[in-house]
């Protein structure tokens, strides 16, 4: 006999998606994502556009992170017709996505990922008990969506970035009203890492491929080299040589894979095990504080390093505006050529990957967009077969509430790629299938 | 005029205290731009004792835009399957947001879910409504459809009657 049991228990995660966990007797035996999102054809509205309209077509992506396709497309272009934009109006690209780190991360960690922990159905009932830690989420998120909006023009699909620079750029006296605040946000997240490592973490490592972005000189965020920490090290230009892409047929997303590797995993795990040198002296020693670094292969730690990089962000978005010269021009101007044009940038969730083929007048030919998520894919659901394996004693409820935390734990931009809805467990009782 | 506000909480007397008029969505999705439609028309009248917001959802502006106010009122597109142009009228203060009658995405976090937070955290003006206006339309493009335009005109005039004092 055949029974399924069905959970609808992701319902602070919605979409157009499912997440199914077959057992065979006592023994797991498939867990997979069922993603039936509609494909979105970003990729082919792209065509016949000039490069110039990337970076705002692409933000339309995401709503949570259009500062990673804008910049990833940016940097595309740049790079592709032989470009570098350099000195400030470099720092204020990174000053701009670290503001979406931080609104990102503040919105995941504590109105997203904590309730998990904590035991509470969302972070309305959150609140109810903890409202001063709340409203410090709160604020911490505000903050980041208000250094998006001074130099963005607007926190959701800013208007102000171009592919060269900005339309505008902002006085030194604008940039340092934000000052008093960033400061404040500076102690709130070292607050954050304190109160997340308290946290319970379910005792589950994972042999990962961490993959992100390296830079010689900083936290990689808006360019360099992808490394990984099992020997890879390639530049962005050979990312097809050594990730491939397939679909599977639970999944309208494309799901990634090292060739002739399998899962790897990007985002704040992984950039924390690849670059932790390069974090800030203060975020290194509020992970010191906690006893987290690289080497952590737990998933669900992975709050932990959210709230590290949220002081990283913090931490170099001061030293960025106290070292800001307004700049006399806002943008470069950029002669288009023929090129096949590379970019990638760290999402708040993970590398975010770009090609374009552009001709001489600037027409993009075609394009492909890899974004964090659907890279997250096979991990998330290696994660999900393995940890529900050693967890099969655990009552139902308690073990579909753990699968949550389990795709929670990489923070799914549902915008991007995937939506989870239901979480189903088909058990056959006969051992059949 | 043929639509659910006269059976909404409303409560027609004159203002108190501060009052944040709060325009949500996305005017470049169609028929999702009423709420700033709205906040426009009404800014344009400079009613005395009013500050006006244009918002696109996100759950620590909204908690942001009213926070410290006496009163808020909301307006935003509703997405439920009845006809076009209809009004939906909430006393929030006193009564949950059905939030399935507006867009949202769990991720972001959206009007219902900042309601709700606020009320906890007692950051909820102690007199809030939230006009909805159901859409026919959300596809990209400005512009309102004619019937959702009515009944923000609408809408309009009630809240400029209400702001005034001019409906006992």
């Amino acid at each position: 006999m055949n029974k399924t049991i069905k959970l609808d228990y992701l319902a602070r995660v919605e979409g157009e998606g499912g997440l199914t966990v077959r057992l065979k007797g006592d023994e797991v035996v498939d867990a997979r994502l069922n993603i039936f999102e509609p494909p979105r054809f970003f990729e082919a509205f792209l065509r016949g556009r000039r490069f110039s309209e990337a970076p705002d077509i692409t933000a339309r992506i995401c709503g949570i992170c259009p500062i990673a396709y804008m910049m990833s497309s940016i940097q595309a272009m740049e790079t592709g017709f032989g470009y570098h934009v350099d000195g400030m109006l470099r720092e204020l690209r990174r000053l701009i996505y670290f503001g979406e780190w931080i609104e990102s991360h503040a919105l995941h960690i504590y109105m997203l990922h904590a309730p998990d922990f904590l035991g509470y159905q969302d972070v309305i009932k959150l609140a109810g008990d903890f409202p001063e830690i709340v409203e410090r989420g709160l604020k911490l998120k505000k903050l980041g969506n208000d250094i998006m909006t001074l130099i963005g023009g607007r926190e959701i699909h800013p208007i102000n970035i171009r592919v060269g620079g900005f339309y505008r750029v902002p006085t030194k006296n604008e940039l340092n009203s934000l000052s008093d605040r960033i400061k404040w946000a500076r102690e709130a997240a070292l607050e954050t890492v304190r109160w997340v490592a308290t946290m319970e973490f379910p005792d589950f490592e994972q042999d990962y491929e961490f993959v992100a972005l390296r830079h010689p000189e900083e936290y990689a965020v808006i360019e360099g080299d992808l490394a990984s920490n099992k020997g890879l090290s390639f530049p962005i230009s050979a990312f097809e040589e050594y990730i491939r892409e397939d679909h599977v047929k639970h999944s309208t997303s494309l799901q990634a894979s090292v060739r002739g590797r399998g899962a790897y995993c990007v985002g704040p795990m992984a950039r924390i095990n690849i670059n932790f040198e390069k974090l800030s002296a203060l975020a290194r020693e509020a992970a010191s504080e906690v006893k987290f670094g690289p080497g952590c292969l737990n998933p669900f730690k992975s709050i932990i390093a959210r709230a590290i990089e949220v002081v990283h962000a913090c931490d170099e978005s001061l030293r960025i505006i106290e070292g800001y010269q307004m700049p006399e021009m806002p943008s470069i101007d950029l002669t288009p050529r023929t090129a096949t044009c590379y970019g990638c940038t760290e999402a708040p969730r993970g590398i975010c990957w770009h090609r374009y083929r552009v001709d001489e007048d600037g027409t993009i030919l075609d394009a492909r967009i890899v974004p964090p998520t659907s890279q997250n894919q096979r991990a998330i659901e290696d994660d999900l077969l393995h940890f529900v394996r050693k967890n099969m004693a655990l009552p139902e409820d308690r073990l579909a509430w753990l699968c949550e935390q389990v795709v929670r734990n990489y923070d799914p931009c549902i915008s991007c790629s995937c939506h989870y809805l239901k979480l189903k467990f088909e058990r056959d009782l006969d051992g059949d299938i | 005029m043929d639509h659910a506000f006269k059976t909404c909480g409303f409560r027609p007397c004159g203002p108190r205290g501060a009052i944040v008029l709060i325009g949500v969505g996305n005017e470049f999705a169609g028929d999702d731009g009423v709420g700033h439609y709205i906040a426009r028309k009404l800014k344009a009248k400079d009613l005395p004792g009013t500050q006006v917001e244009f918002l696109n959802g996100d759950l620590s502006s909204l908690i942001e835009a009213w926070r410290g106010k006496d009163s808020a009122i909301i307006f935003d597109a509703a997405k439920s399957g009845a006809p076009p142009g209809k009004i939906y009228c909430f006393e929030a203060s006193s009564q949950s947001v059905p939030g399935r009658l507006f867009t949202q995405s769990s991720h972001k976090l959206g009007l219902a879910e900042a309601v709700e937070l606020s009320r906890q955290l007692s950051l909820l003006p102690s007199y809030t409504v939230i006009y909805g206006v159901e859409g026919k339309s959300f596809n990209y493009g400005v512009g309102l459809s004619p019937e959702v335009k009515n009944a923000a005109l609408d809408v309009v005039e009630q809240v400029t009657r209400y702001v005034l004092g001019g409906e006992q």
